[in-house]
C-alpha cells in the first residue's frame, strides 16, 4: 500500500458521504471542491494548529556572508527549534528574541563569527555580523515546515499525512467537516472516529499524535519524550513546547 | 424556572422513509418542480392502471404489437400506403371483414396475411370513415358514397342524384344513413327511413331530408362527424363541425328532427371520436372533449377530460399539421382511450383511462398510426403504412424492445428547503421475463442540476403479468412480486428527479410502489 492520491482520497469521501466519485480533480465542482478545499484544511489544522510533527521536521542553513547582516527566511517554515542553532558544526548559537536583543546590544554594529541569532520581521539576524572568517559558513538549525497541500493539477499527488492516517484521520476528519456542513446526521459517527466517543472507541487523532508528534523541549536540559507508538501523558495536543 | 426549547436546525434526524403508491397517471398541470408525487410526469409505454386486487393505481409497461397483415399492400393501393381508415364488418353471418383505406383504394383483408384491393381509383391518401347499414358496408372518403354486399359486391351506395356525392362522414342512426358534404358543410343529409341503398333513398321532403345547420349556428362552420347520443330513447344525434356540435332530437316520427342544443366546443377530428363509457369524446383545440349524455333525460353536458395534462395537449395538438388526421379509438378490454397525435416524425398516443379518470401514459410505436380500430372481440388495430397492426400483444412491438420510462415528478420529501440524502431505494415490481430494471435520478440544487445516475438491477424473478384468478393465492405468498433494493443511493438535494426504465426485449415490468429511505439534512 502506498499514500493515498488526491483522486483516492477524494473518492474515499464521496463514497463516506454517499455521492458519485469522479474520475479527474481538474474542474472540480460542489462537493468534490467542498471536499478538495477541507481536505487542505484539515492538513493545516492538524499540522500547524495544535503542533509540530514529524512528518514536517525539516533541516535548515543559512549560508552566511561577511558584513551581511541579515538573511530572509525561507516560506516554508513555520516554526523552528530556539535550541538547535549551531555554527558551522562547532558551536552552538544561542537563540535571542529580539526585545531580549535590544535589551543587551543598543549598539549592534561589530563584526566577528557569530554566536546568537534572532529573528525580525521575516530575516534571520546572526550577531555579532559575519566577518571574512564566518565567510561561507553554515549556521544549521532544525525547523518544521508547512504541510504538503493537495492541488487539484495532480490528481496522482499526496500530502504529508503519513500513509495509513490519510485514509483514516484524514479522510474521517474531512468527512465529519463536510458533514457538519451538510448538516448530517450520520457526522457523529465520523467524530467519534476522529476524536474517539470518550468511552471505547479511540480517535485517530490522538493515535496520529502519539505515534508523529515531535519531542516537546520543555527545558533546555528537560527533554519530554513518548515511548515509541505510545503516547505520553504529559504531551498535551495544544502544547507549543515554548 | 420552564426551559425554553429551541428548534433545531435540523428538524428531524435520522433515516426516513417516504413511500410512493397509488399514482394516479400523468400531471402536466405545472411543471415538473411543482407536480404533486401522486402523479407521474411522464409514462412512456406504460400506463398507470387500478389493481383488481388493491384499487390502488400501479405502473405497468403496455404490451407489445404485432403485424395484422405480413403481406404489405400491393401497387393497387397506390404509392401512398398509409392506412387512414381501419373498420371491422359484421356481417349478419357471424362473420367478419377487416376493411382498410389506403392509397387510392379501398381493401379488405384476406383472412391470412393480406389486404386486397376492392375497390380502386380512388382518390389518394384521404381520410374516409365507414358503417353498416342493414348488412351493407358503407364507405365514404370524399367522393361518392360506395357499399360492399356481404358477397364482396361493390358500388355506388345509391344512384339517387340528390345522394351527396362527396361525402366523408358517415353514420347510422335512428332508421336512417346520415352523410355530410363538404360541398354543402352545414347541411347534414340522412336517407329514407330504412332505405339508403334505393335509387330515390334519397329524394323527399318528408322522410328523407336535410338538417341546415346554417340557420342554428352563428358562423360558418364543416361537419366532420355523426354519432348518436343518448337521451330519451337514444334519440339525439350529434353532429360534430370544426366549431360547434349540434345536438338534434329524433321525434316519434323517424324524419322529424328537433333543434336541441350546440355547444362551442371545436373538433379536430372526426376519426378520433369515440364512445368512452357512456360518454362520446373528441379532440377539441383546448382539451380531449367530452359529452356526458343521459339515458333518461335530454339533458346534455360538456367536459374536458384532459384537465390534468392540458399544457401537453396542447403543446402536441399544437405541433400537428393537419388536426383532422388525429385518431382515436376506445379499448372497452382495458378501459383505455388510445388517441394520435400525428406529429411529423414523432408519432405519440396519448392513452386516457376510464378507470383512473385521467390520462394515464403516453406511447410510442416504431411504427406511424394513422387509424384505429376497436374488433368486436375487443381485440385493436392499427393502420400504420402498408400494414395494420394488432395492438396490446405480444411483449414487443413486432420484434422491437419496448422502450418503456416512468418519470416522476421533483420528490421533495414534503421539505422544499432542506436538503435530503436519499440513502436506499426499495420497490416492488413484477416482470414478466428476466430484465434489467433501470433507476435514473438526479437533483435539482436550486439552478443547479446534478449528473444523472444510474443504478441497473438484473431482475430474474418471473411471473404473469395477469393473473386469471383475483383470488390468485400467489398475490398472497407475494409469489411472483419482487422486491428490488438498492442501497447505495448517491448524492443529495433538495429535490429529487428519479425515472424508472425497462427496454429489455420480450420483458414487461409493473411497479405496484417503491420507497426511498432518505436522511434530511441542513440547508448548505
Amino acid at each position: 500500500m502506498a499514500k493515498q492520491t488526491l483522486l483516492q482520497l477524494i473518492n474515499k469521501i464521496l463514497s463516506n458521504i454517499g455521492e458519485a466519485q469522479i474520475s479527474s480533480t481538474t474542474g472540480l465542482s460542489g462537493m468534490s471542491l467542498l471536499i478538495f478545499n477541507t481536505l487542505n484544511e484539515v492538513l493545516y489544522e492538524i499540522f500547524d494548529n495544535p503542533g509540530k510533527y514529524q512528518p514536517c521536521e525539516t533541516n535548515c542553513t543559512l549560508t552566511l556572508t561577511s558584513n551581511v547582516a541579515s538573511y530572509a527566511v525561507a516560506t516554508d517554515i513555520f516554526d523552528f527549534d530556539r535550541d538547535s542553532f549551531i555554527y558551522n558544526s562547532e558551536k552552538e548559537i544561542v537563540y535571542y528574541t529580539p526585545q531580549r536583543f535590544d535589551r543587551e546590544y543598543k549598539k549592534a554594529t561589530d563584526t566577528n563569527v557569530p554566536d546568537k541569532i534572532y529573528q525580525f520581521q521575516g530575516y534571520w539576524r546572526p550577531y555579532p555580523i559575519p566577518n571574512t572568517t564566518a565567510h561561507g559558513k553554515l549556521i544549521t538549525f532544525r525547523a518544521w515546515k508547512f504541510p504538503t497541500i493537495y492541488s487539484t493539477a495532480t490528481s496522482t499527488g499526496t500530502s504529508i499525512m503519513p500513509e495509513g492516517f490519510d485514509i483514516t484521520l484524514l479522510a474521517d476528519y474531512v468527512t465529519w467537516k463536510v458533514m457538519v456542513y451538510k448538516e448530517n446526521p450520520q457526522a457523529q459517527f465520523y467524530y467519534a472516529k476522529v476524536f474517539a466517543d470518550g468511552r471505547n472507541i479511540e480517535g485517530s487523532l490522538d493515535k496520529f499524535i502519539s505515534l508523529y508528534r515531535s519531542p516537546d523541549l520543555s527545558d533546555r536540559s528537560i527533554f519530554v519524550e513518548p515511548m515509541e507508538n505510545q503516547r505520553s501523558a504529559s504531551t498535551p495536543r495544544t502544547s507549543q513546547g515554548y | 424556572m420552564p426551559v425554553k426549547v429551541v428548534s433545531s436546525v435540523i428538524p428531524q434526524r435520522g433515516l426516513q422513509h417516504a413511500l410512493f403508491q397509488d399514482f394516479r397517471g400523468l400531471n402536466r398541470t405545472s411543471d415538473r418542480l411543482n407536480a404533486p408525487p401522486d402523479f407521474l410526469y411522464d409514462l412512456l409505454n406504460g400506463y398507470v392502471k387500478k389493481d383488481v386486487r388493491t384499487n390502488l393505481g400501479i405502473i405497468t409497461q403496455r404490451d407489445g404489437s404485432a403485424k395484422f397483415n405480413s403481406v404489405i399492400l400491393g401497387s393497387d393501393y397506390g404509392t401512398t400506403k398509409k392506412i387512414r381508415v381501419t373498420f371491422e364488418a359484421k356481417w349478419y353471418g357471424g362473420s367478419t371483414d377487416i376493411i382498410i383505406r389506403a392509397g387510392t383504394a379501398w381493401g379488405k383483408f384476406d383472412g391470412v396475411n393480406t389486404f386486397n384491393a376492392i375497390d380502386t381509383g380512388r382518390s389518394d391518401d384521404v381520410l374516409g370513415q365507414c358503417a353498416m347499414f342493414k348488412n351493407e358496408l358503407i364507405m365514404v372518403d370524399g367522393k361518392i358514397p360506395r357499399k360492399m354486399t356481404a358477397a364482396g359486391a361493390v358500388s355506388n351506395l345509391s344512384a339517387d342524384a340528390n345522394m351527396p356525392q362527396d361525402s366523408d362522414a358517415v353514420w347510422v342512426h335512428r332508421n336512417k344513413v346520415w352523410l355530410n358534404s363538404p360541398a354543402n358543410p352545414m347541411i347534414a343529409y340522412f336517407c329514407k327511413t330504412n332505405n339508403a341503398n334505393g335509387d330515390t333513398a334519397w329524394t323527399g321532403a318528408t322522410d328523407a331530408g336535410t338538417l341546415d345547420l346554417s340557420t342554428v349556428l352563428p358562423v360558418g362552420d364543416r361537419i366532420r362527424a355523426y354519432r348518436t347520443y343518448g337521451g330519451v330513447d337514444s334519440g339525439l344525434i350529434a353532429i360534430i363541425c370544426d366549431k360547434y356540435t349540434v345536438i338534434y332530437a329524433a321525434g316519434s316520427n323517424t324524419y322529424e328532427f328537433t333543434f336541441l342544443q350546440y355547444f362551442p366546443t371545436t373538433c379536430l377530428s372526426g376519426n378520433a371520436m369515440a364512445y368512452v363509457g357512456n360518454d362520446l369524446v373528441y379532440p377539441s383545440r383546448d382539451c380531449l372533449t367530452s359529452l356526458i349524455q343521459s339515458y333518461t333525460s335530454n339533458a346534455l353536458q360538456v367536459n374536458p377530460l384532459s384537465n390534468y395534462i392540458t399544457n401537453l395537449w396542447r403543446t402536441l395538438e399544437g405541433q400537428v399539421s393537419d388536426t383532422t388526421q388525429i385518431s382515436g379509438v376506445f379499448n372497452h378490454k382495458l378501459n383505455h382511450y388510445y388517441i394520435t397525435f400525428p406529429i411529423s416524425g414523432n408519432y405519440q398516443t396519448l392513452v386516457y383511462s376510464a378507470d383512473i379518470k385521467n390520462f394515464v401514459g403516453r406511447w410510442t410505436y416504431p411504427f406511424e398510426i394513422y387509424s384505429w380500430c376497436e374488433r368486436t372481440s375487443g381485440v385493436i388495430l392499427a393502420g400504420s403504412d402498408g400494414y395494420v397492426y394488432t395492438i396490446n400483444t405480444g411483449t414487443t412491438d413486432d420484434g422491437t424492445a419496448v422502450s418503456f420510462k416512468a418519470a416522476m415528478p421533483a420528490l421533495y420529501f414534503g421539505d422544499a428547503i432542506h436538503y435530503k440524502k436519499p440513502i436506499e431505494f426499495e420497490g416492488l415490481v413484477q416482470v414478466s421475463a428476466g430484465l434489467t430494471f433501470q433507476i435514473d435520478y438526479w437533483y435539482g440544487l436550486a439552478a443547479l442540476v446534478t449528473d444523472k445516475q444510474t443504478i441497473s438491477i438484473s431482475i430474474t424473478t418471473t411471473s404473469s403479468l395477469w393473473d386469471v384468478s383475483y383470488w390468485d393465492e400467489s398475490y398472497w405468498d407475494t409469489q411472483g412480486n419482487t422486491l428490488v433494493r438498492s442501497p447505495d443511493i448517491l448524492g443529495r438535494g433538495k429535490m429529487v428527479f428519479l425515472e424508472f426504465r425497462n427496454s429489455t426485449s420480450g420483458s414487461q415490468i409493473t411497479i405496484f410502489w417503491f420507497r426511498l429511505g432518505f436522511v434530511r439534512e441542513g440547508v448548505n
